[in-house]
């Protein structure tokens, strides 16, 4: 694929509005984690999540989009109005038919579909309110967003589990590279912090009864968080042209399905993820520098992705006393951000965009004694180090692998 | 599985008459559309059109919705096409009012 350009990025987090917190609260090792409130219940086992509670709707909304947005339409389009400011594409609107927006999200309108069916089975309501159906249609993000930039391009949404706005971005990045659009916001959103849903997400037994510790020796389940992440993508010579500050490069795409059950993980699908991934950038597996993880912190995920990851990049990734080379760096995040279930690829490929821009590998924060089972080379703090070659790896319930892979702009 | 549909009478209006007049039925009824649509009470009159106001056929509908958690009442669905505030406020006065104004009713004030 022709290398695409990142210009921009936005993300809200439960560590507040705006790239800059999510990363100060990374390099400080914190988790953003606290007491679940947002669809808190008694029958809840979970008691912990990763809430966004800096935002509040009256600083952001227009009028009618307090009937009309959900929640995680809400938070993407924060996220989504300071990637754009971020890219400098306020001042420089790109003709409106070359702008694509494509977003991902899981489960779209969670708390509408649930405050609904509390009316209709609850309150024994006759009537559903009429806006139940804009808000909780998954595909709102995007359309909110491509009115806010005034796109009038390709307008896409991908619903595929947690691996919903990878798919996204990838999409984005097919539409410059072939040269469909010019420019595209690209990357997800989701707010499932809906008592309902969150008692599906307890009975499927992979939450945590505390906090998330990727790749932990003790790690116990994932802690779900919400929020919304995106880039802006773009054809590399537009950039150049418009003298945009280029952050990184978006060099390669790899997918793949297990074709197998839907729920359980398989290290060699994802292995074939990162092995496409790397030849689509016409990248050696050696030359990888930094892998930002989708280590969910269960169990099964966190060593069938550890399984794949030391198959693909060998000696590298592997946990080796004495190393005579610099080796790569692993870090799943998802132990301070929580895992944003469709958004969790796009915010993780903004902290791997991050992590090359500053030539810092963040730390897997929750993790205190690497699992020797998984066998990876863990940065459990902040590892400063000139970082050229960075993948994101994300898997999905479905079968779903998919990676990005990142390369320095310098 | 069947979903009880509550009875078109007013819930609000007790046996002995109505608990609103008239006035402060529109007076109820025209801060929630305000509410609602975030719009300043200012710009509501009864002659003001949903189309001036900017509300959208789901909005109106969702209007109803409001007003009817409001005053725990159901609007039937024959009576939900309002086209001006004023027919808005006519409506809830009829259900929450009764039909003709009472000899207990103050006068409305002049708009």
């Amino acid at each position: 694929m022709p290398a695409v350009a990142v210009t921009g990025l936005g993300a809200v987090t439960a560590f507040g509005l705006g790239v800059d917190s999510l990363w100060q609260g990374l390099l400080q090792g914190r988790s953003a984690i606290a007491e679940l409130q947002r669809g808190a219940s008694q029958h809840l086992r979970m008691t912990m999540a990763a809430e966004v509670t800096a935002y509040r709707a009256e600083d952001h909304l227009a009028d009618r989009d307090f009937n009309e947005l959900d929640r995680f339409a809400q938070l993407a389009l924060v996220a989504g109005r300071e990637a754009w400011r971020h890219a400098g594409l306020l001042q420089q609107q790109p003709p409106p038919q070359a702008v694509a927006v494509v977003s991902g999200s899981a489960v779209g309108g969670k708390e509408s579909e649930d405050a609904g069916y509390a009316r209709l089975y609850g309150e024994g309501r006759a009537r559903a309110s009429p806006l139940t159906v804009p808000r909780a249609m998954a595909g709102a993000a995007s359309s909110r967003l491509a009115r806010e930039l005034g796109a009038r391009g390709p307008c896409a949404s991908h619903a595929s589990a947690c691996a919903a706005s990878s798919h996204a971005i990838a999409h984005a990045a097919l539409l410059i590279a072939s040269g469909r659009a010019e420019v595209a916001l690209a990357g997800g959103s989701e707010a499932p912090l809906a008592q309902g849903h969150l008692l599906a997400w307890d009975a499927l037994r992979v939450l945590s009864p505390s906090v998330a510790r990727p790749f932990d020796r003790a790690r116990d389940g994932c802690t779900l968080g919400e929020g919304a992440a995106y880039l802006v993508l773009e054809n590399a010579n537009r950039a150049r042209a418009r003298g945009a500050p280029v952050l990184a490069l978006l060099a390669g795409v790899g997918e793949s399905c297990d074709s197998g059950p839907l729920t359980s993980p398989d290290a060699e699908g994802a292995a074939r993820a990162l092995r496409a991934a790397l030849a689509d950038a016409g990248v050696a597996a050696a030359a990888v520098d930094y892998v930002n993880a989708h280590g969910t912190a269960t169990l099964l995920n966190d060593r069938a992705e550890a399984q794949a990851l030391r198959a693909v990049l060998g000696q590298r990734v592997e946990a080796v006393a004495d190393r005579a080379e610099p080796g790569c760096w692993v870090s799943s995040t998802k132990g301070a951000h929580g895992h944003l279930l469709g958004a969790a690829g796009a915010l993780e490929a903004v902290i791997t965009v991050l992590a090359l821009h500053h030539g810092i590998a963040p730390p897997n924060v929750g993790c205190r004694e690497a699992d020797p089972a998984c066998g990876l080379r863990i940065a459990l703090q902040p590892q400063p180090q000139r970082l050229q070659v960075a993948l994101s790896s994300t898997l999905a319930f479905g079968g779903l692998n998919i990676a990005l892979c990142f390369v320095a702009a310098r | 599985m069947p979903v009880d549909v509550p009875p078109a009478v007013p819930a609000a209006l007790p046996k002995g008459g109505p608990i609103l007049t008239r006035a402060e039925c529109a007076e109820r009824v025209l801060a929630l559309i305000a509410k609602a649509q975030r719009l300043p009470l200012q710009r509501l009159t009864p002659q003001t059109t949903f189309a001036e106001l900017e509300i959208g056929s789901l909005d109106a509908i969702n209007l109803v919705f409001v007003l009817e958690d409001e005053f725990g009442i159901v609007v039937p669905e024959h009576q939900m096409n309002f086209q001006t505030v004023g027919e808005v406020v006519s409506a809830m006065q009829a259900h929450l009012c009764g039909p003709l104004p009472t000899a207990d009713d103050k006068p409305e004030p002049a708009a």
